[in-house]
Parts: C-alpha cells; structure tokens; sequence
C-alpha cells in the first residue's frame, strides 16, 4: 500500500483513494498511519498550491476527498490517539458574509490537526473576544472579502487589546481584498495570501506561541 | 496638455491597435457615485434621474473620465432571467438601503438534468420588491436610462462604457451551484457541466445582445459592447486544462457569436488569468475586443496578446482606498509607461473601484493620463 494513497490524493483519483484506504485498513493497517499518508498527500498539495502548480478547485476536491476518506476510517479509530495540534478561533469580521475562504482554511486547518472553533460569518468583535476567553485559542483568525471588513478587523484587533487578549494570541488575516499593507495597518502577525499558505502560517506562529 | 480627440475618437483608436492623443481613462465606478453624491444605494440601483445625476456630477468634478457604466443596477440585480449571477430573484443576494449588495453563496440547484430539461423557474426566490417594481426594473428602466445616456453623450460626447452582460457559462454554473459542489463537480459529474455549460450559451448571447439594443446600441456610442464576466474561471479558481476544457470552447464560441453579430466585446475577467494567456491568441486578434483584468499579470498579457487586443487595468483597489494620491500616480503612471506604447491600453481599475475611495485619489488616477499618458 505504501505511497499508492497519496499518490492517488495526488492525482485527485477519488476512487482509488478510497480503494486504498478501504484495503489497507482491511489489511491491517493502523488507522494513524492511513490518515498520516492522508495528512502526507494533502501536505504536497498544499505545497504544490502554493506555487502555483495546483488550483483552488484541485485543492477543495482533495479536501472533500480527504473528508470522505475520514469517514470510511473514523469508526477504526480509538478515541484520543490524535494530539491537537493547536486551537484556532476563525471567522468572517462584522458587515462581511463572504465564507468560502474561511471554510477552506477551517477545514485544512482540521485536516492538520487544529482544534478550530469556527464563529461563522458577520461576526462582531465581542464576539471573537468571548470565544478567545471561552476557548483560549493561540491563534485568531479573521477574514474578510469586502472594503469594510477593514474597519472590523480594525476594531476587533482593538477589542482584543481593550479585553487583555491581544498579547495572548497571534492574529492572522486573509480574504478577498486583504493584503500585506492592511498587515501593517492593522498591526497584526500575519497575512496568508491563500489558505493552504493560511495552514503554514498557523503551524509556525503555534510553535512560536507554544 | 493639448486634447485632441474626443473621448469617442480616443477609445476607438486605442481599441484598434493605435496610438491615440494620451492614454484613455475609464476606472469602473459605479457605487462611488453613490458614496461621493450621498445618495442610497437603492436610489442608484432604482432611479434613473437620481443615479444619471450622481453619475454626472462626479464624472464632471472628475474632469477626463472616457466612458461610464450605465446606472440602475436594479435591472441586473432583479432580472426575471438568470443569465447573471447577480440576479436576486433566482440566486441569494442580500440587497439592503444602504449597502453594497452582499452574496451568501449557496447551492440553488443539484440536478443538472432538471434544470437542462425543465428550466430555472421553479428555483426563483421570493423577492422583497413587488411585481410591479420587478417589472419596472425589467421592461421600463432600460428605456430611460439609456434617452438619459444618449443626452450626456449629445452634451458631452462621452460615451458609454458598456450597453448589455453576459458571463461565461461555467461561472454561472458554480455562481448556482456554490463554489465547493461546482469544483468536486468537475470530477464527480464533469459531462453534466460540459453539457450544460453548452445548453447555457444561446440564452446567454441573446440576453447580452437584447441588452445592448435596449440600451441604445447603433445610436448610442458604447452600448454595443458587452460586459462579458469571468472570474470563477480564472487560475484564482480553476486549474489552465479545466478552463481549456470547460471554459475555453464556450468563450470563443460567444465572443465570436457577438463579433459576427455586430456586436462589440469587453472581456472584465477578474482573478488571475496568467496562466490561461496564451490560449487567448485563440480569440479573434485585431477586433476590437478589451480585455479588462485584475489579478492577471497585466505586462505579460501585453506581452502575449498586446498585438491582438487592447488591455483594461488595473491600478489596484489597495491603492485607490488606503493609498495617497501620489502613490496612486506612481502607480498610475508605472502602468502607463509598462502597456501604453503602440496603443492598446485604457487605464482602468481592477473590478469596481472602492466606492469609499477618496475623492483625490480617484482624481489622481483621471489626472494620470495628462501627466503621464500623452502619445
């Protein structure tokens, strides 16, 4: 079996995917190191996104396949062999619905392990201060496709300062309009230009916090 | 500096490949009329006479702007045919007073078969308009805004940017479908997408070109030219073989349909076409057709199809919003100097400009041209 899982996530092969996954795990394989060749395959992907040698929508079916290929091993898998990697509270700022970007970087944060506490879309900045005090996440998520999002994010970093949070957690920003000038403006830790670079991101800014 | 030429004269000589008296300047303005006048956004979208003298009064303090989209988005955004993704009556737009219309995507439809065979109507929506304005939008508006259009042009000789739309059948398709079911599509179903992007294409022509004679085409200079959307296609979404695959067969065929139809073709692609450039030589070189674009590397597009087509861009929205005004004329000017040479450019935004942009800045950007424009 080895390397035939991502190899077929790779060549976005549905089928074979799943076929792989089946028998390898009817063939005694252990659960972890299915989703770790899973977790392997959506790695080069990533990779592979990010310059520019795949596209969003080969990176949205390869998630869907990896989804479906969780369900077929879930019931294999005994509770508590997966560590967390880290907490993630995401979610689109206040005035601004545009989700998909967000969903995507929630969902491959997942796939990596993250604890992702998702608060949606039009989300005030209370809002995110109740969860980071709810949840105590390392890192914020804010994202935003429109010109208002801005003045959110705005005074949702400000929130954050005013609560006694901002020093706690690593904020990170991307969406729609976003851009490394609105980092600066906004004094925040980081701007992923794309979700799977959004994923990087956040795995390094949690071996800095941790 | 010395003008020339008409704002007419201008455009048509830089859609034909030549050198004009400067650069021409048309950043696509729409809601900043609605910001800079203090009008609603359902005035703009609703009422001629107030939208057409918002339009005005900024386009004059601009002084230079070439052409102009035609007001009253409330055509598009309630159109009883779903030939655009904007249309609130089939697809989930959140249309509020005083906002920019907001897009909650979600799937409208699953059964490609259905709608191919029995058509869009039972996935209308419940409008918050009556009947009667719905009608009003559809079969009155057009009329109005177009004799308010064809009197600015008599006064001013500045002519419109755009008469009718049109988009590319698959991003209408993953507008409908959401953007997560129209990628695993591609894969789970890819001859039901092919299908029916080509069932798409005839409505789709005849509504652009239905659009274009309402607003005047033949007597008013700029109707004739379809605003012919993609962006879901581009590489920000799809990969170069899906698009050669399930875009680039329905392009050619529209853009040469409206050609041979008489009808002219801007081509506003947002996202990030680099990747598909060189498929492009495939579009008829040499007639007319504006490519307008926002992401896509604008200096390489001159480079690959400069000789075939005159570009439209795109001096960013970062700029334009947060920017200052001189920043706004580097900008404007890097752009000048990179695609104007041989003619072919018309200085334009992205996509829409801000509409909270500052006045000065969009000004810098209509002042570039004299600066840093003149041939």
């Amino acid at each position: 079996m080895s390397g035939e899982i991502e190899k077929s996530l790779l060549d976005l092969d549905e089928t074979s995917v799943l076929d792989a996954v089946r028998s390898s795990l009817r063939s005694g394989a252990s659960p972890v190191s299915v989703i770790e060749e899973l977790r392997k395959g959506m790695e080069k992907i990533g990779d592979k996104f990010g310059v520019g040698e795949m596209f969003l929508s080969e990176l949205i079916m390869s998630a869907s396949i990896f989804q479906n290929a969780m369900e077929i091993i879930k019931p294999s898998l005994s509770a508590g062999t997966q560590g967390v990697t880290g907490k993630v509270v995401i979610g689109t700022v206040l005035g601004d619905v545009h989700d998909l970007g967000k969903n995507i970087v929630a969902a491959l944060l997942e796939s990596e392990g993250f604890e992702v506490f998702d608060l949606g879309t039009d989300v005030p900045p209370e809002t995110f201060v109740e969860a980071c005090k709810d949840h105590e996440p390392q890192i914020v998520g804010m994202s935003g496709l429109l010109l208002v999002a801005f003045e959110s994010m705005q005074k949702t970093v400000e929130a954050l300062a005013t609560a006694g949070i901002r020093d706690r957690v690593k904020i990170i920003i991307g969406g729609g309009v976003t851009d490394d000038v609105w980092r600066q403006r906004l004094g925040v830790d980081a701007w992923a230009k794309d979700a799977a670079e959004g994923v990087k991101i956040c795995k390094s800014l949690v071996r800095g916090v941790a | 500096m010395k003008k020339s030429m008409t704002s007419l004269e201008r455009w048509e000589t830089t859609v034909r490949l030549e050198e004009p008296d400067m650069v021409p300047v048309a950043p696509l303005l729409q809601h900043f009329f609605v910001k800079q006048t203090g009008i609603t956004v359902r005035e703009y979208h609703h009422d001629p006479e107030k939208a057409m003298q918002a339009t005005v009064k900024v386009l004059e303090a601009l002084d230079g702007v070439d052409a102009y989209f035609p007001p009253v988005m409330g055509t598009a955004h309630y159109s009883v045919f779903p030939g655009f993704s904007h249309t609130s009556l089939y697809l989930p737009w959140r249309i509020e007073e005083n906002a920019i219309p907001n897009f909650y995507e979600k799937s409208i439809f699953e059964d490609y078969e259905d709608v191919m065979e029995n058509g869009f109507a039972k996935y209308m929506r419940p409008s918050d308009l009556d009947f009667d304005e719905i009608y009003r939008l559809n079969f009155e508006l057009p009329a109005i805004v177009k004799n308010l259009c064809l009197d600015y042009y008599r006064r001013t000789g500045t002519p419109l940017f755009i008469g009718g739309v049109s988009m590319l059948p698959f991003d209408l398709i993953s507008f409908m479908r959401g953007i997560i079911p129209s990628a695993t599509d591609l894969y789970r179903r890819p001859e039901k997408v092919k299908e029916m992007c080509d069932w798409l294409v005839d409505p789709l022509v005849a509504l652009a070109e239905i659009g274009c004679v309402g607003m005047g085409a033949g007597e008013l200079p700029g109707a004739q030219r379809i605003f012919f959307w993609g962006g879901r296609s581009s590489a920000t979404f799809l990969s170069p073989k899906q698009f050669e695959k399930f875009v680039l067969p329905n392009m050619l065929d529209m853009v040469n349909r409206f050609l041979n139809d008489g009808f002219d073709v801007y081509l506003h692609f947002d996202g990030d076409y680099t990747p598909m450039l060189e498929m492009f030589t495939a579009l008829p070189a040499k007639r007319g057709i504006i490519l307008g674009v926002e992401k896509t590397d604008i200096v390489k597009a001159k480079k690959v199809l400069g000789d075939r087509l005159c570009l439209y861009g795109n001096i960013t929205t970062t700029v334009l919003k947060l920017g200052t005004p001189e920043e706004v004329e580097a900008e404007c000017r890097k752009l000048i100097e990179a695609c104007a040479p041989g003619g072919g450019f018309i200085l334009g935004t992205e996509c829409e400009a801000p509409w909270d942009a500052p006045f000065e800045n969009m000004k810098a950007m209509v002042d570039s041209v004299k600066k840093y424009g003149v041939y």
